[in-house]
């Protein structure tokens, strides 16, 4: 004697159509509760140390938790520059370090320290680059920063100092203590003007960007 | 020999096993994929022991093996044992010093508390308790069937 199968498959289907539902249920209902509303220029979202990028007076901040070490800021960041390139100077950026991995605060220290030195937006785009070389999981190179960073021309007695800077270090801990507070829980995470992106892709992106903009006029 | 009317109990006894083991399946995966509650170390480890229950279960339902129990009570017992451990922990009974988390979520962090009591390694433990009891009651009204084979 077998079971009857249609029991089963009926009480399944039950099941998954319920998990469907209120799946369902609770996105719509996480999207009805307004996020709350962060300020989108001020703490713990934008604190005035962060290395920025654009008109300071931009009517959209975007704000952009990375970690160095992390190969999914590495790989959305030239989108993230394509996309605010299309805003002109209706945009500007903003870098926030939210490190997960076994060298992130080194990499972000070093990133801070070539921006001691007005460099740091060549020095983030060469350890984005290099990320394979530096940054493997099973073999990370550390010791090769402070090279890309000598290749980039900057003055090494200077970096080197930078590196024991305890500001730095407690900038980064700042940077921590607020993304935890914003909930950011994974790398890349992106608010635009106060509300964190939901998808990551150049589309989703741009959108929100567009939504801020016609927010803005719409309260003028 | 045992008769049609016990028999069909100890069928409904699996089941309600094979219910248990889809639900707390669905209700895991409502948590970190719906509400994107990131599981924790023990999380994962309780995941492993249940989710291979469905498929046993539903196999052992299929074909009426009333040896199916022998393939699900070590999932079961490692599963009960690991949220039951888990529970200590949460409740601050065994010290967190000796936590074996080390990165990533914490075993011990409150992520969600409905009525103040109902917890997520809680559910854990009750639904692999109500699994064991289930269990329990199916390899019981199925030995003399394991004797019959």
């Amino acid at each position: 004697m077998k079971t009857n199968k249609y029991l089963l498959i009926g009480v399944f289907a039950l099941f998954v159509t319920i998990f469907l539902w209120a799946a369902r249920w609770y996105t719509l209902n996480q999207n009805e509760q307004t996020q709350p509303a962060f300020q989108p220029n001020s703490p713990p979202l934008v604190r005035p140390y962060s290395p920025t990028q654009g008109d300071p007076g931009a009517p959209v901040t975007v704000v952009e938790f990375l970690d160095p070490e992390c190969e999914a800021c590495g790989a959305s960041f030239p989108m993230i520059k394509k996309a605010l390139g299309e805003f002109g100077r209706q945009t500007r950026l903003v870098i926030r370090y939210m490190p997960f991995h076994h060298n992130s605060v080194y990499a972000a220290t070093v990133l801070e320290s070539a921006r001691k030195q007005g460099k740091y937006w060549e020095a983030l785009e060469i350890l984005f680059k290099k990320q394979p070389e530096w940054a493997s999981h099973q073999n990370p190179k550390p010791e090769l920063l402070p090279k890309y960073m000598e290749e980039l021309g900057l003055d090494m007695e200077l970096f080197n100092a930078s590196l024991k800077d305890e500001t730095i270090k407690s900038k980064i801990q700042q940077d921590q203590e607020d993304g935890s507070q914003l909930k950011v829980t994974g790398t890349p995470t992106i608010f635009v003007n106060g509300k964190a992106l939901s998808r990551l892709s150049y589309d989703a992106l741009t959108e929100a960007i567009r939504d801020a903009l016609s927010n803005k006029s719409d309260n003028k | 020999m045992k008769t049609p009317d016990s028999q069909d109990k100890c069928w409904t006894w699996l089941f309600v096993a094979w219910a248990l083991s889809l639900a707390a399946i669905l209700g895991t995966l409502f948590f970190s994929e719906v509400m994107k509650l990131p599981p924790c170390s023990l999380c994962w480890y309780q995941r492993i022991a249940m989710y291979p229950l469905f498929p046993i279960l539903t196999v052992g339902l299929i074909f009426r093996d009333p040896k199916v129990s022998r393939y699900a009570w070590p999932f079961a017992a490692a599963g009960g044992l690991l949220a039951i451990y888990h529970n200590l922990l949460y409740y601050d009974i065994i010290p967190k010093t000796i936590t074996p988390c080390t990165q990533g979520v914490s075993c011990t962090e409150r992520q969600l508390e409905w009525f103040g009591v109902i917890t997520i390694p809680l559910l854990s433990l009750v639904a692999f308790l109500l699994l064991a009891t289930a269990l329990f009651f199916f390899s019981k009204t199925s030995r003399e069937l394991v004797h019959e084979n």
